[in-house]
């Protein structure tokens, strides 16, 4: 296994690997945390959009005058008042006269002393809407004829066209003994968090800043309290950056959402304008704004020989793009992350079609995570096809670890023309993982259909296996040093939102100095540069690999001080004692450091504190940059390092349509477990998002109106605690890693749809699509 | 949410007398009501709140005459771990442990339960986007919109939309009564379909205490509960069985707009032993009548199944 990770043969590890105490969760637990919808201010005004009532219309005429006269109404504003022009944009704006979406935020907004006021101000709005037609599914959207939703993005089509080829597709399906085709379709999911979008602004006077006065937003941007964001203002304004602060450290768990909320950008213009604290917040409805997983149709061609062994491989996607301010159109890059480019078959075409809708914001423009549900599925439709157990057709196909540049050099750098896709060893690491989820659980594959339990119901499993992505390729800001008390200070920009990265950056640091994690501190300041999340969940242990970096520098800092200070005390003891026959003569080689001390290697139990270092000033480290490549991101899977396993199966009643997930076996080489809780969690939420996906969650639309219809919680069916199932996991660590010590990652190659559907099809004999409901179950069984 | 006034009753006579203008509400555990007023889903907007809370001796379980009385305002949790009803008056118990989450059920009443509006995601859509027949509009918006979880026994005055209520079925099938400020009620009688509301209550009239009646020797009851999910979710199909010697009392819910009682089901069962053939037959006789809506087919299924399965339960052990 090559050693990509600096330290990735340490052996001796006191802190990585086992758990501490999670700064932030250990807040959150005492209930000290304050989320945007907690921030309430004195002398406060509230504010409120229209919304449309339609999925698709403009606005002919509207009057607010009725609004505006309303006692306690501080201001009405139309989407072509003054203070919001410069807040419009070609493809989104803070507030325009069309909405492409239901419920969407459209014409006018409302300030009052309460929101009741607004709702009341809302209601004496007269509008004449121009209602339009809407899709609600590509289908119907890349149509000949259909009518264009976002002419200023293009005016001639609702569609965009991305492709990628690999090898000869034609000669793969010669070269094949048999073709199999199957469909797959997809249902939206909800991006949906649970605490509500809010936007909250006031401005302060500042006695020291050159313009007087500060912007104070709560609520941020979404994907963090971004200083760029107030780019907008400024340039509007005239303001400079540092007029803006963004306080709010604590926004929720969320998944892949990266989008800005009107009522967050307009809150700063709102206060502006009124001169007086305006807050905006979502209701549960408005939260449904923005999808995960959108619609996706999926087709495959697959040449294959009679063995098993893939030759070509053809898919086509049909996906949403969603309305105006979507992420996805155009932007569908993590298409080439094609996980049939871990297989021997080199011949492999993507063909993506994307077309908007009027169903939601597409905040999560890729397909499923890195794509992994199509090699799910198609281990288990080659396995039906060809009689085989799904693990014996993934063995069959998957390169080895070797590329064709021969062992990774010294560098450890992966070069993107790198490919394994000739190496046809076994790949070690899916196998020991393959072997390690074995021992947990007895994989007997059984033929579709056949294997009924004792109570009645029926009994399949399925397989999955995957890379992890690790796309931790952003820059990442390290910065630490020694406060008055000995601790170690880590200055961090927040915001906070369910990634636990901050604590394993300061379990890499606390190693390398020489303390205890508790006693290196996060200390949140949204005027930090510093700042250890980007690229996702996976990305934790990328970071962690500047984390290391910087600890390294701050213990050769502590050493280099400590030297002369402690052979100055040693041979300078104090009155009455007898000084060293020899004088000391220390230079850092002759140190280490241990709970927050330096001490002699030869003799440790002459130490000096770290706090005492700071009699001669400051002690601190920066370290910054981006990890090495991961073989993932750099070569889409033509080079494999850390693979992973999961079974699941399933209990289907086949006389109610009920599917139970009765078990989720997990193993997973990464690379080296960095903080065990932590990376237990991300296996966990993984397993509820398998399962909402797999049996529950989708919007439900009125095909009729275009109004979503389980727009909260009750209807939208998000599993419940009780709806867990548990998990047998187990961890390898091949050290094979980006990260500090070869660790990886973990999280969105393990998250599939297809898992519960392949499982179900194992059990029943049927393919259904998700979420696998109890209709669609009876429906295939002819019982419906 | 709008603003509302808000009263504390002192009594049962208070809180009819602030109900008869038509334009209050009562308020118990407020689980059902307090989302209703959240998502503003009715076209008028209550104008005060009754909390019945403050009423007192409206919270009370005991045993009377060989059967169990439960005030109004008892709450759900503790008819879930009330030992009697676990053993005499089962399936009370486990559908009163069904309801919802734990957090409900420490807030939600027996009262509020079989009193709850109907669900019917047109009805309940916010801000009234859909005014359907049970606002007084012209149109059920789920025969041709999305019925999946409607009626699979037609309309009652023209509405798909379902009793959600985990308690009404059990409660009919252990043939309570519901007592009220004005009169004393079989629980058969107690659910309607009005505007909007799901009971014959007349306007100011409140139920005050369930009455059960004393057990017949070797009774046996059983609730069973459908839903997608484990906790939270209304059911797709509930179903109550309660059987007496060679006669059972077989009720569905979720299914109509009315709790259903399947008396062809009871006329299949009556008099034969419970086995796996009889119990096949009379869920099969339970959904003989059934006329679903096209998302809706699949309910039959499982109606069927959960009345078989019922009775299976209460089935003398051998």
């Amino acid at each position: 296994m090559p050693d990509y990770g600096p330290s990735g043969d340490r052996k001796d590890f006191k802190y990585i690997g086992g758990n501490t105490i999670g700064a932030l969760s250990l807040s959150i637990a005492k209930g000290y945390p304050k989320f945007p919808q907690d921030i309430v201010v004195p002398n406060m005004l509230h504010g409120k959009f229209l919304r449309s009532p339609y999925a698709h219309a403009r606005i002919k005429s509207i009057d607010i005058t009725k609004a505006k006269a309303l006692p306690g109404v501080v201001a009405v504003l139309k989407w072509d008042d003054p203070a919001l022009k410069p807040f419009q944009g070609t493809t989104n704006s803070v507030l325009d006269d069309e909405a492409d979406k239901w419920d969407q935020e459209v014409g006018a907004v409302v300030v009052a002393e309460t929101e009741e006021l607004c709702d009341q101000a809302l209601a004496l709005i007269q509008v004449e809407w121009d209602v339009l037609p809407f899709y609600l599914d590509p289908l119907d959207s890349m149509k000949s004829g259909a009518a264009i939703l976002q002419p200023k993005r293009d005016p001639k089509s609702n569609t965009t066209f991305i492709n990628w080829t690999q090898g000869d597709i034609e000669a793969g399906f010669k070269e094949a003994d048999q073709i199999l085709e199957f469909d797959f379709n997809e249902s939206m999911t909800t991006a949906f968090h649970p605490n509500p979008a809010v936007g909250v602004a006031w401005i302060e006077g500042d006695e020291y800043g050159p313009g007087g006065q500060t912007m104070i937003m709560h609520g941020g941007a979404t994907n963090g309290a971004n200083p760029m964001a107030s780019n907008q203002y400024t340039r509007a304004w005239g303001w400079t950056g540092d007029q803006f602060r963004y306080p709010n450290m604590w926004q929720g768990g969320r998944y892949c959402d990266f989008g800005t909320r009107r009522s967050t950008t307009i809150a700063p213009i709102l206060a502006k304008l009124t001169g007086r604290p305006v807050r905006l917040i979502q209701s549960r409805q408005n939260q449904f704004d923005c999808t995960n997983v959108p619609i996706r149709h999926l087709h495959f061609k697959i040449g294959l020989k009679n063995d098993g062994r893939i030759t070509a491989v053809y898919d086509t996607m049909i996906g949403e793009a969603g309305t105006r301010g979507s992420a996805a159109l155009g932007q569908n890059g993590d298409l080439k992350y094609n996980p049939f480019y871990t297989t021997l078959c080199k011949n492999l075409k993507t063909d993506g079609t994307i077309s908007a809708t009027n169903t939601s914001t597409v905040q999560f423009g890729q397909p499923h995570p890195f794509v992994w549900h199509n090699m799910t599925l198609a281990l288990h439709k080659i396995a039906e096809k060809l009689g085989m157990d799904p693990i014996d057709v993934a063995l069959k196909n998957i390169h080895g670890n070797a590329n064709s540049s021969g062992p990774l050099g010294p560098d450890k750098v992966i070069l993107a023309n790198m490919t394994g896709q000739d190496d046809a060893a076994p790949q070690p690491s899916l196998v020991a993982a393959i072997q390690a989820a074995k021992k947990l659980y007895d994989w007997q594959w059984p033929k579709p259909n056949t294997k009924k339990l004792a109570d009645g119901r029926m009994h399949g499993i399925s397989f999955h296996f995957g890379m992890c992505p690790r796309h931790g390729e952003t820059y990442y800001s390290m910065f630490a040093y020694i406060n008055q008390d000995g601790r170690v200070i880590m200055p961090l920009r927040g915001p906070w939102r369910g990634i636990y990265t901050e604590d394993i950056c300061r379990m890499a640091v606390a190693e390398e100095v020489g303390i205890d994690p508790k006693d290196v501190v996060l200390k949140y300041d949204t005027n930090a540069f510093t700042h250890m999340i980007g690229g996702g969940s996976d990305a934790g242990t990328g970071s962690t690999y500047w984390a290391r970096e910087c600890g390294v520098k701050l213990k050769a800092a502590i050493l280099e001080r400590a030297a002369p200070m402690l052979q100055n005390n040693l041979n300078n003891p104090p009155a009455g004692t007898t000084p060293p026959a020899t004088p000391y003569k220390l230079t850092p080689a002759d140190l280490d450091t241990k709970d927050g001390t330096v001490f002699l290697k030869a003799d440790p139990t002459k130490t000096i504190a770290f706090s005492a270092l700071l009699s001669q000033g400051v002690l601190a480290a920066v370290a910054a940059g981006k990890p090495p490549p991961s073989a993932w991101m750099t070569t889409q899977g033509r080079v494999t390092d850390l693979m992973d396993a999961i079974f699941c199966e399933v209990a289907v009643d086949t006389e109610t349509g009920a599917v139970e997930i009765s078990k989720w076996v997990l193993a997973a080489d990464v690379g080296k477990v960095m903080r065990l809780r932590s990376l237990e969690g991300q296996v966990e939420q993984s397993m509820i998002i398998n399962t909402g996906y797999g049996l529950g969650e989708e919007w439900v639309f009125d095909k009729a109106t275009g109004v979503l219809l389980n727009p909260n919680l009750i209807d939208y069916k998000k599993p419940t605690m009780l709806d867990r199932t548990p998990v047998d996991m187990t961890f390898l660590e091949s050290r094979a890693g980006n990260g500090a010590y070869g660790g990886g990652g973990i999280s969105h190659n393990i998250a599939s749809t297809t898992l519960v559907t392949c499982a179900v099809w194992n059990a029943i004999g049927v393919w259904i699509d998700p979420p696998i409901t109890p209709d669609k179950v009876l429906k295939a069984l002819g019982k419906a | 949410m709008k603003a509302f006034n808000h009263v504390d009753a002192k009594s049962v006579a208070d809180a009819a007398a602030a109900l008869a203008g038509g334009k209050a509400v009562l308020i118990a555990g407020g689980t059902d009501l307090l989302g209703r007023l959240k998502d503003d889903i009715l076209p008028t907007y209550p104008e005060m709140l009754v909390n019945v809370k403050t009423i007192p001796n409206l919270d009370y379980l005991y045993a009377q005459d060989g059967g169990i009385k439960i005030g109004a305002a008892t709450r759900l949790a503790d008819i879930a771990a009330n030992l009697a009803l676990q053993n005499d008056y089962t399936a009370l118990a486990q559908a009163a442990a069904r309801v919802a989450t734990p957090h409900v059920r420490d807030m939600g009443t027996i009262g509020g339960n079989i009193t709850q509006l109907h669900r019917c995601w047109y009805f309940r859509s916010a801000g009234n986007r859909f005014n359907c027949l049970r606002k007084g509009g012209t149109t059920c918006f789920a025969v041709a919109g999305d019925n999946r979880y409607h009626s699979i026994f037609g309309a009652v005055n023209g509405c798909f939309a379902v009793n959600p209520s985990d308690l009404a079925p059990a409660l009919i099938a252990l043939d309570a009564k519901i007592v009220t400020n004005k009169r004393t009620l079989a629980a058969q009688d107690f659910w309607d379909v009005k505007l909007p509301g799901n009971t014959v209550l007349a306007v100011d009239e409140i139920v005050t205490e369930v009455q059960l009646p004393p057990p017949g020797k070797g009774a046996q009851s059983t609730f069973y509960k459908f839903a997608i999910r484990k906790s939270i979710d209304f059911a797709i199909v509930n179903c109550a069985v309660s059987t007496t010697g060679t006669s059972a009392r077989i009720v569905l819910n979720g299914v109509a707009p009315k709790p259903y009682r399947a008396t062809k089901a009871e006329a299949a069962i009556a008099g034969k032993p419970i086995n796996d053939a009889n119990a096949d037959a009379a869920g099969a006789a339970a959904v003989a009548d059934a006329a679903p809506l096209p998302g809706s087919k699949y309910k039959v299924q499982i109606a069927r199944t959960l009345v078989k399965r019922a009775l299976l339960a209460v089935a003398p052990k051998t």
